[in-house]
């Protein structure tokens, strides 16, 4: 039966970069939805979140743009929607990370992206504490994203396979 | 050698100069250009004066004639101002034939070849070339017209040649005059001149029978000179036919070529050095962090440039063809060796001297000058112009090999009796130093010896060493073959440091999108600065990050690099945000991490312990 030999296996680190890239998109959320309440109200009543999410979704719409309670609220849902983005991204990334497509490889990188750009941004704005769990977050994430081994595998084309031999 | 002789080796190798399709100008005699040329000269601060008007000068006249005045320029000035309505009707001629013959159409724009530093030079190039000297935009096409005149009365094609016997070479060196260099008007290139001197040099030796033979060929291209333009005459890349090497002559420019073949010609301006260099240690540092794979060391003339303006040469021989089988063929030969007078004496510029400070749209001067009237590296040198002053001609490789063997087998044997009179001596201060080191009354010779035997030591190993190179060198010599032996073809092109390659055609697929997006980038990008600039004054730094970043990423898109660029992106930002974490949180990483160096030392030193119990 023909069968192809690679000439680079898969890294052991995908396995692993898969769990953590599909675990962070629950991790965007989290943080996304902390930001716009910003006293983790979700996590001990959903009925005071939902009301606190409103409020602030309310507030954007009657004054986008302007300083509410020391925040600029639309800054704040503009790096909500960027988390999201970021982790469906991550998601998609994590999902098709091990068919070696190269696209999930700069999906992955792309949700690192946007994870870092708003944990930057809330440390220029507010320095939340969320700020450095996604910069602490995302580093590990490039960093293991730009392994070499993880990074060749994905960067060498696939047809960089050995010749089809027979077993 | 008899003139006649040497003319009857210049037609044995004479070369096969093949066009690009729209090239107007040909190899052609000088007698007839100087003819319909006037002489002039310009003095510092004051305007040109013409010396000899057109129809008075010949070439005798100008090899005669006492051309005074150090800071002077002479030059011949080969075309006249066109009337109006003469360039109309030449325009109109000319577009009329372009369209019926399709003359010259290039297959993919410059700018869309180069990236978007290159191309924001290129406008500023374009810019500072309305405010420099240059060639008058119809000078290109009252010389086509004259040339073609020209052409019709008299159609025979010419070179000039020089033999040149030195060092147990044959130097055969080819001189092409070209009326006129069309390079930017023609073919979208870098300048335009008047009158254009072109060299090809083959490298010919006589063997033991007397027999010449041809071993290399070097053609000239713009201002390179050295191993680079050197070719094995058995090398591949050299087409022949017969004895005939193959030229292709880019378009416009004249520059010679092995291949044919679109070139991209970058061209380096002084001025950005110091910034490429900037720029190359930044790129040294983010390819450590960015862990680019940089097995070994780039010389910094490997690396490519960075602030440079791209041009094109098109050399793909699919036009005109002069010489040995072609439809055209050259006339016969004229030696300007020794030199005539209008080579030795006119060292002035061969065409319209527009005061250019790049001197890129000066003409040239004579085969035997530069343009500030010292005598060229390639005339007076010809073997050192093409790298071959350390090429010894096949002839005599053979005794040289022999000399080189006895040379070193000789330097083997002293060092051999070098070190056994050394080891001798090691033997002997060793063995004086065992039957006194417990006499504690030669404290001093003890320690005399001690040091001796050190100092003879690192002697030894010195010739020690030096016997391993010589020996190596010694095996390498008697392993080597000869030139001719087949196997030995690889070293033909051991000396080529930067080979000219024409451009892949795989980058020719980017696409129409592309090569609009190449032409109107930076015009698009001037004019969002301007309108962020009138309508969003507020947010002028977001806006232009915004606009760079939406330049560079389309770029990327085009290109096929957007891999890279996400990454680059992804990298910055984890450094900035690291830098950020440690800036925040500095006394926090310090101790966590010696906490954690603390626990990984008790971990370690305690395994070992109980490995041991």
């Amino acid at each position: 039966m023909p069968l192809r030999k690679e000439k680079h296996p898969r890294p052991r680190l995908i396995p692993t970069m898969m769990v953590l890239l599909i675990l962070e998109f629950p991790f965007l959320i989290f943080m996304g939805l902390n930001l716009l309440t910003n006293r983790w109200s979700f996590l001990t009543s959903w009925t005071l979140f939902w009301m606190q999410f409103q409020e602030a979704f309310s507030l954007f719409l009657k004054t986008p743009g302007e300083y509410v309670r020391d925040e600029i609220l639309f800054f704040d849902v503009l790096l909500f929607a960027v988390l999201v983005v970021s982790g469906a991204l991550a998601l998609m990334a994590g999902l098709t990370l091990s068919y070696r497509r190269k696209m999930s490889w700069i999906l992955g990188l792309l949700a690192q992206i946007g994870t870092l750009v708003v944990g930057l941004s809330l440390h220029f704005m507010h320095q939340t504490t969320q700020a450095y769990w996604l910069m602490a977050f995302g580093i590990m994430m490039v960093l293991h994203l730009n392994f070499g081994d993880i990074r060749e595998w994905f960067v060498k084309p696939i047809d960089d396979l050995e010749e089809v031999v027979n077993v | 050698m008899s003139e006649r002789e040497d003319i009857e080796l210049l037609k044995r190798f004479e070369p096969i100069l093949k066009f690009t399709k729209g090239e107007q100008f040909f190899p052609y005699n000088v007698a007839d250009y100087v003819k319909k040329s006037s002489l002039w000269v310009k003095a510092p601060n004051t305007p040109a004066e013409q010396l000899v008007p057109d129809g008075d000068l010949n070439l005798e006249r100008l090899g005669n004639m006492k051309l005074e005045g150090a800071r002077n320029v002479h030059y011949l000035q080969f075309i006249s101002p066109m009337t109006l309505a003469e360039m109309a009707e030449f325009r109109f001629k000319e577009l009329r034939e372009a369209i019926r013959t399709r003359e010259f159409t290039p297959s993919r724009s410059r700018l869309a070849r180069v990236g978007f530093l290159s191309r924001l030079i290129d406008m500023v190039f374009s810019l500072v070339l309305l405010l420099r000297g240059r060639v008058p935009g119809d000078s290109a096409a009252a010389a086509r017209l004259t040339f073609k005149k020209m052409l019709k009365e008299r159609r025979t094609f010419q070179y000039y040649g020089r033999v040149v016997r030195e060092s147990g070479w044959i130097v055969l060196q080819y001189w092409y005059f070209y009326p006129f260099n069309s390079w930017r008007s023609g073919f979208y290139g870098a300048n335009d001149h008047e009158a254009d001197w072109e060299m090809v040099n083959i490298y010919v030796y006589e063997d033991e029978h007397g027999e010449v033979k041809p071993s290399w060929v070097a053609y000239a291209c713009h201002n390179f000179s050295g191993d680079d333009l050197r070719r094995h005459w058995d090398d591949p890349e050299v087409q022949k036919v017969g004895d005939h090497p193959i030229v292709y002559v880019g378009g416009g420019s004249h520059a010679s070529y092995f291949t044919g073949g679109e070139y991209l010609t970058e061209l380096v301006l002084p001025f950005f050095k110091s910034f490429t260099k900037l720029k190359r240690r930044m790129d040294t540092v983010l390819n450590k962090i960015f862990q680019e794979n940089q097995t070994q060391e780039v010389d910094d003339e490997d690396k490519p440039q960075v602030f440079t303006i791209p041009f094109v040469d098109y050399a793909t021989g699919d036009g005109l063809s002069i010489g040995q089988g072609c439809e055209e063929s050259w006339a016969i030969p004229i030696l300007i060796d020794p030199p005539q007078p209008w080579v030795k004496n006119f060292r002035g510029l061969w065409g319209y001297y527009a005061q250019d400070p790049f001197s890129g749209e000066d003409a040239p001067a004579g085969p035997r000058y530069n343009r500030d009237g010292t005598v060229r590296l390639a005339w007076f040198d010809p073997l050192g112009w093409a790298g071959m002053e350390k090429v010894i001609p096949p002839v005599e490789q053979s005794a040289l090999l022999n000399s080189r063997k006895t040379d070193l087998l000789k330097c083997i044997e002293e060092l051999t009796q070098e070190i056994n009179h050394l080891q001798q001596l090691q033997y002997q201060r060793g063995f004086d130093l065992m039957a006194i080191r417990e006499s504690s009354h030669l404290r001093g010779e003890i320690a005399q010896l001690l040091q001796d035997l050190d100092d003879e030591r690192q002697l030894l190993v010195e010739k020690r060493r030096r016997l391993t190179v010589e020996q190596e060198k010694l095996e390498v010599l008697e392993a080597l073959k000869l030139e001719d032996a087949p196997d030995q073809k690889i070293f033909y092109r051991a000396h080529i440091k930067h080979a000219h390659q024409p451009q892949g055609k795989n980058g020719e697929n980017l696409g129409v999108l592309a090569e609009i997006w190449a032409a109107i980038s930076i015009g698009l990008m001037l004019i969002g600065m301007v309108l962020l600039i009138n309508f969003a004054r507020p947010f002028l730094v977001y806006g232009l990050v915004g606009l760079l970043l939406l330049m560079i990423t389309v770029e990327a898109v085009f290109k096929r690099q957007l891999a890279n660029l996400v990454r680059k992106v992804a990298i910055f930002l984890a450094v900035i945000s690291l830098a950020v974490l440690v800036y925040k949180f500095f006394w926090f990483i310090l101790m966590a991490g010696a906490v954690i160096i603390g626990l990984y030392l008790i971990i370690t030193n305690l395994r070992e312990l109980f490995v041991r119990k």
